[in-house]
């Protein structure tokens, strides 16, 4: 059954159609990978299923929502313990402690639960990013471009923790990135936005646990090579 | 080590009190104008021990704390508002900037017509002058709060009472401190001046007398104690801005290695 239905979706800034007459359904536990140049319209299709931009059209998604922004979202000012439990006020306080506790084992950061942001590598604050947003357990994950500003090493560890996370909680994610090989080694399915419309889709063909030593098989090559081709 | 670091802190000081001693020992100038600073601190031992300086401190430290914090209090909560709602901001914010440009010390004459030459002018006055610089940080604090925080906080459903609490005033607090500093610096400034004329009490009222008697030693003894009382104050309040403000790493400015 699907949980996400987004139909002839508009979304204007100023005079000009940053998002035009969009459409996209996405299946329940899907994996759903967004690709495009700078300024195609990602950030925004994000921003707008989260509801904080105005739009045109009909968006069927749950109200119970996880984001992960490109910047750095976690408050400075509180610990990675405190950031992930700051959205638990609906849980029983002995719950509230096991969420706290499986979420910190999650970010493989339990050493580093009393630390700040200024303590932690960009890769860590965007686990605990990805962590507080899992934590008050949403049914869709939307993430805008998270590994951005990591070096290629630690994107490619954080790709296979994201995986192994997703494998676990078994969430609906919408993932958006112009890294192409990111894209293919994340999701079920690719959809190439161009100019606010998605220009191309393509299913990814390879199973599931993936490994880092796809990314170097001619088969992960060809599907790269071809949806450059529509950037 | 530790003793090198404190002679390189005290070294400074200490060869512009010898320059001072012996400019007004051998310099040009009259010894009864400029009083070398062995003088000054006889005439400071002086004044503590004939129990005059020490009542004038308490005075003037009452009035500062007092117009401080009234002055600062209004400014935080003045300016938590005008930075996070916009209706607030348009009715109150061109008032407050009208307003600011003015020098604080030109309100003394008025204030003194208003409420007299008693304590509640001076604390008035205070907290007058401390009022904009805290009230203008804590509106800049405010207003810049990242998009992106406030989006995180809807996303986790935050109570508006956790919203305040857990991020509004965190994400606001350094530019406060900030405020607070240069308010308080402010705030002695405006101490001394509504002393200087219609007091009886306070250090800028001793600075006065001495003034009237060309007692030039007390006038420095009062002047020193005044600016080392400002100087101890600013340290409270980094010493207490530290510790309110645990997770900003202070003097690191060598990168994140991870």
């Amino acid at each position: 059954m699907s949980q996400i239905i987004i139909k002839n979706l508009s979304v204007k800034r100023g005079e000009s159609f940053v998002l035009k007459n969009l459409n996209l359904t996405i299946e329940k536990g899907e994996f759903v990978v967004v690709v495009g140049k700078s300024g195609s319209g990602k950030t925004t299709l994000l921003h707008t299923l989260a509801g904080f931009l105005p739009f045109s059209g009909d968006i069927i998604i749950p109200h119970n929502l996880g984001v992960v922004f490109q910047e750095y979202s976690i408050f400075p000012w509180l610990t990675v313990e405190k950031n992930i439990s700051l959205g638990l006020d609906k849980y029983h306080p002995k719950e509230r402690k096991e969420i706290i506790e499986e979420h910190l084992a999650l970010t493989e950061l339990g050493h580093k639960r009393h630390s700040y942001s200024a303590e932690l590598s960009g890769g860590q604050i965007q686990r605990v990013a990805i962590a507080r947003s899992l934590a008050p357990d949403p049914e869709v994950l939307l993430m805008d471009e998270p590994y951005s500003a990591l070096d290629v090493h630690t994107r490619d560890k954080m790709q296979e923790w994201l995986l192994d996370v997703w494998q676990k909680k078994q969430k609906t994610v919408i993932f958006v990135t112009h890294n192409i090989s990111e894209s293919i080694f994340l999701a079920d399915r690719v959809l190439v936005l161009d100019e606010g419309n998605f220009v191309r889709e393509f299913v990814v063909p390879f199973t599931r646990p993936r490994v880092d030593e796809m990314r170097f098989t001619m088969e992960f090559n060809l599907l790269n090579q071809n949806i450059k081709s529509f950037l | 080590m530790k003793l090198k670091k404190i002679i390189l802190y005290i070294l400074p000081t200490f060869i512009v009190l010898l320059l001072w001693e012996w400019i007004s020992r051998k310099g040009p100038v009259d010894q009864v104008l400029f009083p070398p600073p062995s003088e000054v601190i006889i005439s400071w031992i002086n004044l503590v021990k004939d129990n005059i300086l020490l009542p004038d401190i308490e005075v003037s430290l009452k009035r500062l704390v007092f117009g401080l914090v009234i002055g600062g209090t209004v400014a935080v909560i003045s300016g938590l508002l005008t930075g996070r709602i916009k209706k607030i901001h348009n009715i109150i914010t061109p008032f407050i900037q009208a307003i600011r440009p003015l020098p604080a010390v030109a309100i003394i004459p008025l204030v003194i017509v208003w409420l007299g030459i008693g304590d509640t002018a001076k604390i008035f006055t205070i907290a007058f002058g401390s009022f904009f610089p805290i009230w203008l940080n804590t509106h800049v604090g405010a207003e810049q709060i990242p998009k992106i925080f406030l989006w995180s906080a809807r996303l986790l459903k935050l109570s508006p009472f956790k919203l305040f609490f857990k991020v509004i005033l965190p994400a606001a607090l350094p530019f406060i401190l900030a405020g607070v500093r240069t308010g308080a610096a402010t705030a002695y400034a405006m101490v001394f001046v509504s002393e200087l004329a219609g007091a009886s009490s306070g250090i800028g009222y001793r600075v006065a007398v001495a003034q009237s008697v060309y007692r030039t030693d007390q006038m420095m003894a009062a002047l020193v104690t005044l600016g080392i009382l400002g100087a101890l104050t600013d340290l409270l309040i980094v010493f207490t801005s530290k510790k309110l403000t645990p997770w900003i790493k202070h003097h690191q400015h060598e990168p994140n290695y991870h």
